[in-house]
């Protein structure tokens, strides 16, 4: 500190004379607690942003902070912007989350379980055909964490998936070729000309063609997924504790994508038992209120009414 | 003839029926913050 009050440098120059230090400290920390607030509404995090401002700004106006340690002390007593953005997050849930004092909660990292089931179901699902491919577009497209750009590349980089597409192009681009032999004066087999049907690519660009349309879903999947996965790495920690009864974590474990999975893709390839193997992880899952586990299994028992509903009307007609 | 009655429920019934469950629990499980 100099004798007129104005915080040095380790070099003895004027730190806070202009105050350009301490600026681009505030403007740093604001800049990080308006990127962690993306999550939250529009106008919470304006409102949020402004509030911090307004606090830091009327500090500095007080002999509160006079220099670069204390601005810095209260930035840190401010604390990390991703908790304060949690924070709020807490507040604009309080009606299913009532705040109040004690431990403070436990919170997991947002994962990205949803963003990687469809891109697995968009590659290696395509093997069930159509369906496989359809559920992970269902499901690419309920995602937070693509842009529309990225969701309309993973539609349309291979309709169908890359095994379906191959599966199709084996049988619509099939060609037969046949040779016609005759015998001429002397005895001998002369062939005639080979009449070919159907359509094929040359080799040339037909083996190439095929390479990209297994390959290139699976690329564009792997580049998304990482951008995908970069965004949930901004995103603010979310606690888990919550009182008894309430609504659970949100969080996709193991159990919580065996059950979507098996609910979707598992009746294809377990006629029945898959689609109820697939209700029992729901129900055995702590992700779902009550409710919805019924409507779940309600909605999955109407198959069991339809057939009912259709003997009925035979019967009676 | 009742195998295929129910494999064909299994695959044209409950596994279309079984796709809208899913589609509504994991659209519940993501839409919370």
């Amino acid at each position: 500190m100099s004798e007129a009050g104005t915080a040095m440098t380790d070099d003895g120059g004027d730190l806070f004379g202009d105050d350009s230090v301490g600026d681009a400290l505030v403007a740093e920390y604001l800049r990080r607690l308006d990127a962690a607030a993306w999550s939250l509404p529009a106008d919470r995090r304006v409102e949020l942003v402004a509030e911090i401002a307004d606090h830091i700004a009327h500090a500095r106006a007080t002999a509160e902070v006079s220099d670069e340690a204390s601005l810095r002390e209260l930035l840190d007593r401010l604390g990390d912007p991703a908790d304060i953005v949690a924070e709020a997050c807490a507040d604009v849930d309080a009606v299913t989350v009532p705040a109040g004092p004690g431990p403070v909660p436990r919170t997991v990292r947002p994962g990205i379980a949803l963003e990687v089931s469809a891109v697995a179901l968009l590659t290696v699902g395509s093997i069930i055909p159509f369906v496989g491919w359809l559920v992970g577009v269902v499901l690419a497209w309920l995602s937070r964490r693509f842009t529309v750009t990225e969701k309309i590349l993973l539609t349309l980089v291979v309709p169908f998936g890359p095994f379906t597409a191959v599966l199709l192009a084996a049988r619509l681009a099939s060609q037969r070729c046949s040779a016609t032999f005759s015998s001429d004066a002397a005895g001998n087999l002369v062939s005639g000309p080979t009449v070919c049907t159907g359509f094929a690519f040359p080799v040339w660009l037909g083996v190439p063609l095929m390479v990209a349309t297994v390959v290139a879903p699976f690329v564009i999947g792997g580049v998304v997924l990482r951008r995908a996965r970069d965004r949930a790495a901004l995103e603010p920690a979310i606690p888990v504790a919550g009182p008894p009864g309430a609504s659970g974590p949100n969080r996709w474990g193991a159990l919580e994508i065996a059950a979507v999975l098996l609910l979707s893709v598992g009746g294809f390839l377990l006629p029945v038992v898959g689609p109820f193997a697939g209700l029992v992880c729901a129900w055995v899952s702590t992700a779902w209120t009550s409710t919805e586990k019924w409507v779940a299994t309600a909605i999955t028992s109407a198959a069991l009414v339809i057939p009912l509903t259709l003997a009925v009307m035979f019967a009676v007609l | 003839m009742f195998r295929m009655t129910g494999l064909v429920f299994g695959l044209f019934v409950l596994a279309p029926t079984g796709i809208v469950a899913a589609v509504y629990l994991t659209v519940r499980l993501n839409s919370r913050r």
